[in-house]
């Protein structure tokens, strides 16, 4: 297993974003990892379907928007991650029988779109002001044939034939795993290396998010 | 880890000043064994002798008991009126909630208008409830809002600002423009100047002010003062 050596390799692509991009949301964000973009959008706490509605926590709405069509099985899987992970982030105990949506809207997908997406919806929630345990940071990394590790890789670097495709979720108190999402076939060792890889490239995300929040409440 | 005076984010370990250990958690803070976090994105402020808690940036309302309202009535249904407070649930209000109202001297209130309540119950678990009088029974300036003015929606925190006693922009609009204002903790401004220019004027002062501090205020205010006189 080689470990990332070129400066290219074992760097994020620079991010952009921006908070309150939407009017009407309690919570909106636009983030650009590189030329990978995506808007999410938060509503919440907000009224609920009795239907839906659960006694004790708040529902959790996602939706997902591609860029053109309908949404297919690729938005219900996305959905359900983005779920997943809110879910955990969101102290959703402290708004019971109430509903927080989040739309994620596609904006271009050059690689890496699943941490893009999340980090975007992160953006949202901080920036709708949700009640939350911490922070999370989504990093992609690939396993290329040559078993060289890629972070961040772009759209044309994802379409090769790669060994594997990881994308890890970290927290924002002990950088801990909390979700990891693997294709393809690595060894434990390549998992571990990427771990930590990703898990070192996590500072960046987190320190983003600082600057971004400094700037607007400041 | 987060010092007063600092932004902080969602998980970041507040650094407690030289108090005796014993502290009190306002919003954005909860304990999670031994630490304090901060649950919410802001700055963590601190008031003698011992309370903390974080000025976030809002803009959905979360009902807080005790906080004067402006809400709009949606539905009448037997006794009560429901009343749309921008929160997660409508608001209740008994048609007896008001100054003078008996069962049967029912007070005159229609669907659409706007009413400025003190919220009585806002519990996480229960429906808000709102009233428009107060323990004695008298309206004291709640009630229904009727003969014009205009609305604006703004974030919470620009109205926590606005009702600061730091805060000059009320003070240096009334030297010169008179007005009549109700300012609703759910971001809802009602106000209402002497003629619909100057009820204008005081709504656009009132909305560009939530990224000023006070001293552009007041240069704000003296320019508008100026191009509505006409000079």
């Amino acid at each position: 297993m080689m470990l990332p050596t070129g400066s290219e390799q074992c760097q994020l692509r620079k991010m952009l974003g921006e908070l309150s991009r939407l009017s009407q949301p309690d919570g909106s964000a636009m983030l650009c990892q590189g030329t990978s973009t995506s808007l999410a959008a938060v509503y919440g706490p907000r009224d609920v379907r009795i239907s839906k509605e659960l006694v004790d926590r708040a529902t959790m709405d996602i939706v997902y928007k591609p860029k053109t069509g309908l949404p297919g099985n690729d938005a219900r899987f996305l959905e359900r991650i983005i779920r997943s992970t809110c879910e955990n982030m969101i102290l959703v105990k402290q708004h019971p029988r109430t509903s927080i949506d989040v739309i994620v809207q596609e904006m271009q997908d050059s690689g890496s779109y699943l941490s893009c997406c999340l980090n975007a919806v992160t953006l949202a929630l901080l920036d709708a002001c949700l009640p939350l345990k911490y922070t999370v940071a989504a990093v992609t990394c690939i396993i290329n044939r040559e078993g060289e590790l890629h972070l961040d890789p772009t759209k044309s670097q994802e379409a090769e034939l790669n060994q594997a495709h990881m994308t890890f979720v970290f927290d924002s108190i002990d950088r801990n795993v909390i979700a990891c999402y693997a294709q393809g076939c690595y060894t434990t060792q390549q998992y571990h290396t990427c771990l930590m890889a990703c898990q070192a490239a996590s500072k960046e995300v987190f320190s983003y998010y600082r600057e971004a929040l400094t700037k607007k409440l400041t | 880890m987060c010092e007063v005076g600092g932004i902080g984010l969602p998980g970041d370990k507040i650094v407690d000043k030289e108090t005796d250990g014993r502290i009190v958690l306002g919003p954005g803070l909860r304990k999670e064994t031994e630490h304090v976090l901060m649950t919410k994105p802001g700055k963590l402020c601190f008031k003698d002798p011992n309370i903390y808690w974080v000025d976030s940036h809002h803009k959905r309302y979360i009902p807080v008991r005790g906080e004067n309202v402006l809400g709009v009535v949606t539905n009448k249904s037997g006794d009560t009126f429901k009343v749309d407070i921008g929160g997660s649930e409508q608001a209740s209000l008994s048609y007896l909630a008001f100054e003078g109202a008996t069962k049967r001297n029912r007070p005159d209130v229609k669907i659409g208008d706007q009413v400025f309540c003190k919220l009585l119950v806002a519990s996480k678990h229960t429906e808000p409830e709102v009233v428009c009088i107060d323990s004695s029974g008298k309206s004291n300036g709640l009630g229904v809002i009727r003969d014009g003015g205009m609305t604006i929606t703004t974030p919470c925190n620009h109205i926590r600002k606005i009702l600061s006693p730091d805060c000059v922009l009320l003070k240096t609009l009334g030297n010169s423009l008179p007005y009549e204002i109700a300012i609703g903790m759910n971001g809802k401004i009602w106000i209402k100047g002497r003629t619909t220019k100057e009820t204008i004027a005081l709504t656009n002062a009132i909305a560009c002010a939530e990224y000023m501090n006070n001293e552009q205020i007041s240069l704000m205010c003296r320019k508008l003062v100026n191009s509505l006189s006409g000079f």
